[in-house]
């Protein structure tokens, strides 16, 4: 048998190199140790573990896996049986980590935006479940992860609130003036939100009308307008409790005192592997390990003022962040890279200004198990699932300019969007699903939408659509719904290339689409779903 | 730039006939190219040049290799759609494929990983991943012949900071 190593000590040389693409030869040992396996194996060995009580013994072996184990970028971890003073000592471990997901089963268990403050600020991917959110949750965790891309909430309930805040009031950063803007003109008018789109009037902009709040909230809300008003409400109450929650350290009100040792920050990300790692990696680890390297950049919300937009116009701040902003740079958007939010099973909490973060183009409402399943065969009869079937009380007033893909399922009809402001509320709106949603008509106007999935609606009777755009509609397992609908498509939807319509009762369609290419009419159970057992 | 859809939508190539695939230790195995493109290394080489007879691979050993041409073989016949064989027959199947001693296991990943085989460096990984698992430090060291290079200051330190994880 052919023996070889490249180096005396096959540690060395299959080793750390590997993590950064160094391309090393492959040490064949006859009596291979686990240790002898290149870095890249060692971390594909580290991320099929699913518990990071593993991992963290795992790193106690040596000082091989001990550097190793800071480069895993993914963690999936169950916190329930940690106390925060030691989920904060493990997520230490990781400084680069991308994707996070934080997992209890207990029934109350807060997360706290101190808490919040000491996630990696490398994450990109975070998924909450099973949290308490306290109030300030959103703005605080943007502040921290200034990476975020995608935020994933499952089974999370707010503690006193029912909205969240992606806004706290700091102005976003204004363009720089122009080359040769002279000294002593005027200062350029204070930075403003980025533009809303235009709203119906609310209830408070109509002069001479006299509303009993308290009426008003007991009656619910019936329609946009008290929806809205609502959601101002609850802004404003979160904004309060948001301003009233002890800071880092204090222990007052419901807070859990939090005793963790963590003076310091996380690290920054730990950088490649060097030749003097490769060599010397116990050196290296030190250097790389957490350290107190400075106080940690905690935000400090308590300092700014509330949420301009959500204050009346005579309370608007008298620009005291604007002396602040001259002298300092202009923080970034919060927000500035999450493009997409999901809230799965999250009924009690939501958010009516998604439309501040800059890029979110992707939000997906849904119930934690799939709203109805497949019809059995040709019985078309559907079967309402475990949903929910309420919704966030936010979906009325949500507006959000730059959203692209837009999916809501298994919500209550009588909560859900207004659909027939599509073109308002979701300006650059492509895709839309609002599947499982128990609706009965469905009006739709929008320039920009491409794709429409409303199936599995069985009250669903009328569909109006005027979007011109639409290039791809599924109305499958809505069996009330008429064949002359489909007939009135060929006038509102001129570009409309695909059409599925499973599970259907039509018995006569008629259909004049010129550009139809894909037309589905089947009624065989859909192999795409699982089959209702 | 092809979309992934066009992507997979594109007709992969045909490929017919036997390749020889020479090992390490210069064992000698004849396998239908379409399970030797289980491999995507040698998938590549194939798509290159489709008239080669054989292919050496150097950093493989005939026992090592052997395995991997096995595993290729029974994928490329139990994922065809109608091949009848169900997703726990494969994980079985595939549980009893990777019962072997730590050091072939060992082996068996760095071919799947020179070779690149992901299904079966998942599978591997997953396995010494499992023999991993609650597991005190010394215990692993002992059972996967791990030399302790931490001093006795650091593991002072180790147990000072996490004694709660071994409670």
């Amino acid at each position: 048998m052919t023996v070889y190593r490249v180096a005396p000590n096959g540690r060395d040389c299959a080793g750390l190199s590997d993590l950064d693409g160094i391309a090393v030869a492959i040490t064949q040992t006859d009596r291979m140790a686990l240790d002898d396996l290149p870095g890249e194996i060692l971390l594909q060995i580290f991320g099929a573990f699913d518990s990071a009580l593993d991992i963290l013994r795992l790193s106690h072996v040596c000082h091989r896996f001990r550097y190793a184990v800071q480069f895993l970028t993914s963690l999936d971890l169950d916190a329930t049986p940690f106390t925060l003073d030691q989920l904060v000592e493990i997520l230490f471990k990781f400084p680069n980590l991308r994707h996070l997901a934080l997992r209890v089963s207990s029934e109350d268990a807060p997360l706290h935006r101190h808490n919040i403050a000491h996630l990696p600020p490398s994450l990109e991917v975070l998924t909450l479940d099973g949290w308490t959110l306290n109030p300030g949750f959103a703005p605080v965790l943007l502040r921290t992860l200034p990476h975020l891309n995608t935020l994933k909430l499952a089974r999370c309930h707010g503690r006193g609130i029912r909205t969240l805040l992606f806004y706290d009031g700091v102005p976003l950063p204004r363009p720089a003036p122009p080359p040769g803007h002279p000294d002593g003109e005027p200062p350029p008018p204070p930075a403003q939100p980025p533009a809303q789109p235009q709203l119906p009037l609310r209830r408070h902009d109509r002069p001479a009308e006299v509303i009993d709040p308290e009426v008003e909230y007991a009656e619910g809300a019936s329609s946009d307008e008290d929806a809205e008003d609502e959601a101002d409400r609850e802004r404003k109450r979160e904004m309060d409790l948001y301003r009233d929650e002890p800071h880092d350290g204090d222990s007052g009100g419901e807070e859990e005192p939090f005793t963790a040792a963590p003076a310091a920050p996380h690290p920054p990300r730990v950088p490649s592997p060097t030749a003097d790692a490769v060599s010397n990696p116990t050196q290296t680890s030190t250097a790389a390990a957490p350290g107190p390297s400075g106080p940690i950049a905690h935000p400090a919300p308590e300092t700014q003022p509330p949420p301009a937009h959500s204050l009346p116009e005579a309370a608007q701040p008298s620009m005291p962040v604007e002396a602040a902003t001259a002298s300092e740079p202009a923080p970034p958007p919060l927000g500035a890279e999450l493009e997409s939010i999901s809230l799965e099973d999250c009924d009690e909490i939501g958010a009516t200004d998604m439309g501040y973060l800059p890029v979110l183009h992707t939000l997906a409402v849904s119930p934690a198990e799939p709203p109805i399943r497949p019809p059995k065969a040709d019985d078309v009869h559907f079967h309402m699932g475990g949903a929910h079937q309420r919704a966030p009380g936010f979906l009325v007033a949500l507006a959000v300019p730059t959203l692209r893909s837009l999916t809501m399922s298994g919500l209550a009809a009588d909560r859900a969007l207004p659909y027939d402001m599509l073109g308002i509320k979701f300006p650059a709106l492509e895709a839309l699903r609002v599947e499982g949603c128990d609706l009965g008509t469905f009006t739709a106007a929008s320039h920009t939408l491409r794709e429409l999935h409303i199936g599995l609606n069985p009250r669903l009777a009328e569909i109006h659509l005027r979007c011109p755009e639409l290039r791809v509609l599924d109305v499958s397992g809505c069996p009330a719904l008429p064949s002359e609908s489909l007939t009135e498509l060929a006038h509102e939807c001129p570009e409309l290339e695909c059409l599925t319509a499973r599970w259907c009762a039509f018995r006569k369609v008629t259909l004049s689409l010129g550009a139809l290419r894909t037309l589905d009419l089947r009624s065989a159970p859909c192999p795409r779903l699982p089959r209702n057992p | 730039m092809a979309t992934p859809a066009a992507a997979a939508a594109a007709p992969a190539p045909q490929l017919e006939g036997d390749i020889k695939l020479v090992s390490e230790d210069a064992h000698e195995f004849v396998t239908p190219k379409n399970v030797a493109a289980q491999c995507k290394m040698i998938k590549t080489m194939l798509e290159v040049s489709e008239e080669q007879e054989f292919i050496n691979l150097p950093n493989v050993k005939g026992k090592e290799l052997e395995k991997v041409i096995e595993y290729c073989r029974y994928h490329v016949q139990a994922d065809k759609p109608d091949s009848g064989v169900s997703d726990n027959d494969k994980k079985t199947w595939d549980e009893n494929f990777v019962k072997v001693d730590k050091e072939t296991l060992f082996n068996l990943i760095m071919a799947a990983n020179y070779l690149d085989v992901k299904s079966l460096l998942d599978l591997t990984c997953a396995t010494v991943a499992n023999m991993l698992k609650n597991k005190t430090p010394e215990e692993i060291r002992r059972e996967f012949n791990i030399k302790n290079d931490l001093t006795p200051e650091e593991e002072e330190e180790i147990k000072r900071e996490s004694a709660w994880l071994y409670q």
